[in-house]
């Protein structure tokens, strides 16, 4: 081991980390202090009738947040200039008025929920449960709108249908109504997350370190470990493994005219495709599919071409594994590698549609650097383990075929979240892949961090298939050469 | 800068109290080193197969002892060579002490680096150039960047193929690549050189070169361990000799000695 090069290793990587947990705590700050909550949309039914003055519709709701910032009202604006005032009310069940806002009703757009700043937002009244009181002021009948009311939850294409409860109802002027007013309301919570930030940071620095001396000790006795391994692979190694990317980066386009150029195209044309098919069926529901789309599309394929390659890295290499000695893991490390070039160069023309469609680069598409770390730790724990199944049975490789496309359709690459049924969210949302690519999107279209959960989430699958995969490869790499 | 084996073997080697004294001097040691293989009836590719197969009691595993309590040793600057019959295990050791194959009992201990000359030209892409496959092949087998820089022109000129280096290696005859791969292989000065049966490479010409070169490497010190099956060459290279039969030690000793008795049998 070159201890030199390896103690400079050591250090670049402690910066490293520093440096991206500043990162992550400056864009990320108002998501660590703040999460946005919204209680559940409906879709509309029934017309409530004409917003005139005298006209008061009552729905009891639980609010859901510390803070109230935003409600979101569907209306009916029979496509006409209307004129007037809604007034908003939040009251006690006992009739006491809490916070009034009140606003022109000519902002609506017709038939969509549209989003309602508050001025004067509900402060500490979560988990109570209150009326929202709309009413009018100066709305004439004929220049005025109508809300809606609803019993079924929206999820996209189908309608949860719920039971609505006599006292859950909408009251129109005194008067028990259908369903449920259409009203969503979101507000913020204040999570302690950010203040316990940094000592998470200091405490994963510290294990570092701690960890990183015990096992520099080891390795001056000679001893293997993973700082022992990943220290050699860096330093002895990297000749190699460069020209083994090299090779495999190479081999690929060897022959072909437009060369590197394909790793631009594939992602575009794939998404041009699917935008052309599924537009219709899903655009209304995303916001910004083009991007959506090409983020799932730029990331599946990255797993699954780093995947497959990885996979079939030890029979690939046969012909070297049995004539010289290098380090096995190796090969699926390069074939990981060089697919993560070609990662790396579809982000091209990812930045590219992301500036064409006018979604604008915000701070938060640095924290892709996170996501990308973890969805690399999984993909090449994944790898080492496939290609260790491989090489005793080569049947994985068209057992992952299959499995790979059912995985894909268990992904929300072309589709939006919203068409999961509402029961099965829970499960749906454990895929490692559903974590990397949500991850990814909230940060490049949403423009905000995700929620600190997730970034737990992406570590922990990330660790566990790392640590799967190096646990399986290593215990089997020594039989590997009498399969060959 | 050549291949080391760095699992046990390699880290024992760097071990305090493995290098004392008399042992310091044996760069290669082998002791009761057996190696088994597993050979099933036939050998299960699939899952479903072995399932079946298992559920059925259809597998059964033959043992097949390549190597039976294997021992011997290399000084420092020797050249050792091992004869024997096809299937001796002459092969199966090569590999144990480069590292390829791990043995089922007994221990190896290499104290250097091993440049394994098993086959030439392992890694040769046949799609890539011969300039390419210089750099991938020397990384194969350990070299830095920085040496395949400085010796790159000492390759081609040796290799006598200079104007197709930039020509893709499918359009090679087999004597280019063979030519190619000996001089990639011996542009370095390795410790350990183990040369499994390489010599007979090229035109009568290259052959004569090539044989230059060995014992050049062989006289500036290097530890060869020679596979042949040619004893007159073995006699004139080798100062002892490692006779194995059926996987057992038939004779160990000073070269004469073996190859006298290997004869008469």
């Amino acid at each position: 081991m070159d201890f030199a090069r390896s103690k400079k290793l050591l250090f670049c990587f402690l910066a490293l980390f520093l440096l991206l947990a500043g990162i992550i705590y400056a864009v990320a700050y108002p998501q660590f202090r703040y999460q946005t909550v919204t209680t559940e949309a409906l879709s509309p039914a029934y017309a409530l009738g004409e917003l005139v003055d005298g006209t008061e519709i009552l729905q009891r709701t639980v609010i859901p947040a510390d803070k109230v910032e935003r409600v979101y009202l569907i209306a009916g604006t029979y496509d006409r200039e209307n004129a007037g005032t809604m007034l908003l009310d939040f009251r006690e069940l006992n009739g006491e008025n809490l916070v009034r806002n009140s606003f022109e009703i000519n902002r609506f757009d017709n038939g969509q929920y549209t989003a309602i700043e508050l001025s004067e937002p509900l402060v500490g009244q979560k988990g109570k449960t209150l009326f929202l009181a709309v009413s009018a002021q100066g709305c004439q009948p004929g220049a005025s709108l109508t809300l809606y009311s609803g019993n079924g939850i929206l999820t996209g294409r189908l309608d949860v249908i719920r039971e609505v409860a006599a006292e859950e109802r909408c009251l129109v002027n005194g008067e028990t109504g259908q369903g449920m007013l259409c009203v969503r309301i979101e507000g913020v919570n204040e999570i302690g997350f950010y203040r316990v930030y940094w000592f998470i940071v200091a405490g994963v620095f510290l294990l570092t370190v701690l960890l990183g001396m015990h096992w520099w000790s080891q390795a001056r006795q000679g001893k293997m470990n993973p700082l022992v391994v990943v220290c050699t692979l860096l330093t002895k190694y990297d000749f190699l493994l460069r020209q083994l990317v090299s090779r495999d980066f190479k081999a690929k386009y060897k022959r072909s005219i437009l060369g590197m150029l394909w790793s631009f195209l594939n992602p575009l044309l794939t998404m041009a495709v699917q935008y052309i098919v599924f537009s219709t069926l899903f655009k209304s529901d995303i916001r910004n599919y083009p991007v959506y789309l090409l983020t799932g599309i730029v990331f599946f394929n990255f797993f699954s071409e780093a995947v497959s390659m990885g996979m079939t890295s030890i029979l690939g290499n046969a012909s070297l594994i049995k004539k010289v000695y290098v380090p096995k893991y190796i090969y699926p490390v390069s074939r990981v590698a060089s697919s993560t070039i070609n990662f790396f160069l579809a982000f091209i023309p990812l930045t590219l549609v992301i500036i064409l469609t006018g979604t604008g680069l915000h701070a938060s598409f640095f924290l892709i650097l996170f996501d990308v770390l973890c969805f690399l730790g999984f993909i090449t724990g994944l790898s080492l383990l496939l290609t260790t199944s491989m090489t005793f049975f080569q049947d994985t490789q068209f057992l992952w075929n299959v499995i790979s496309m059912i995985w894909m359709y268990l992904t929300p690459i072309f589709y939006p979240e919203s068409i999961i049924p509402q029961n099965m969210l829970g499960i749906y949302r454990m895929n490692p892949l559903y974590l990397y690519i949500t991850f990814a999107r909230t940060s490049i279209i949403g423009g905000v961090s995700p929620e600190p959960m997730m970034y737990l989430k992406c570590i922990v699958s990330a660790g566990i298939t790392l640590l799967l995969g190096t646990a399986v490869f290593r215990k089997y790499q020594d039989r590997f050469i009498l399969y060959l | 800068m050549n291949t080391t084996i760095d699992t046990q073997m390699g880290a024992a080697s760097d071990c305090p109290a493995a290098a004392q004294g008399d042992d310091r001097d044996r760069i290669i040691q082998i002791s009761n080193v057996s190696m088994r293989f597993r050979m099933a009836n036939d050998r299960v590719r699939s899952i479903k197969e072995y399932f079946v197969k298992r559920l059925r009691r259809e597998i059964e595993y033959r043992e097949f002892e390549a190597l039976h309590q294997v021992s011997f040793d290399v000084r420092r600057g020797e050249v050792v060579g091992l004869i024997g019959r096809n299937g001796a295990g002459k092969s199966t050791i090569l590999k144990i002490i480069s590292g390829i194959l791990k043995p089922t009992e007994g221990s190896v201990l290499v104290r250097g680096n091993v440049a394994p000359m098993l086959e030439l030209g392992s890694g040769f892409d046949m799609d890539m150039t011969g300039r390419e496959n210089v750099y991938i092949n020397g990384a194969i087998l350990g070299y830095t960047e920085k040496f395949i820089n400085e010796k790159y022109e000492e390759i081609v000129e040796f290799s006598e193929i200079g104007p197709f280096m930039d020509v893709p290696l499918r359009n090679y005859s087999s004597g280019m690549i063979a030519r190619l791969a000996f001089s990639i292989a011996t542009v370095v000065k390795p410790e350990i050189l183990i040369v499994d049966e390489v010599l007979s490479v090229g035109d009568a010409e290259f052959q004569q070169k090539s044989f230059a070169r060995m014992m050049e490497l062989m006289s500036g010190g290097t530890t060869v361990l020679f596979v042949s099956h040619t004893l007159p060459q073995i006699r004139q290279m080798c100062s002892r000799v490692v006779w194995l039969h059926q996987g057992k030690v038939q004779m160990f000793g000073p070269a004469k000695e073996v190859c006298d008795a290997y004869e008469t049998l």
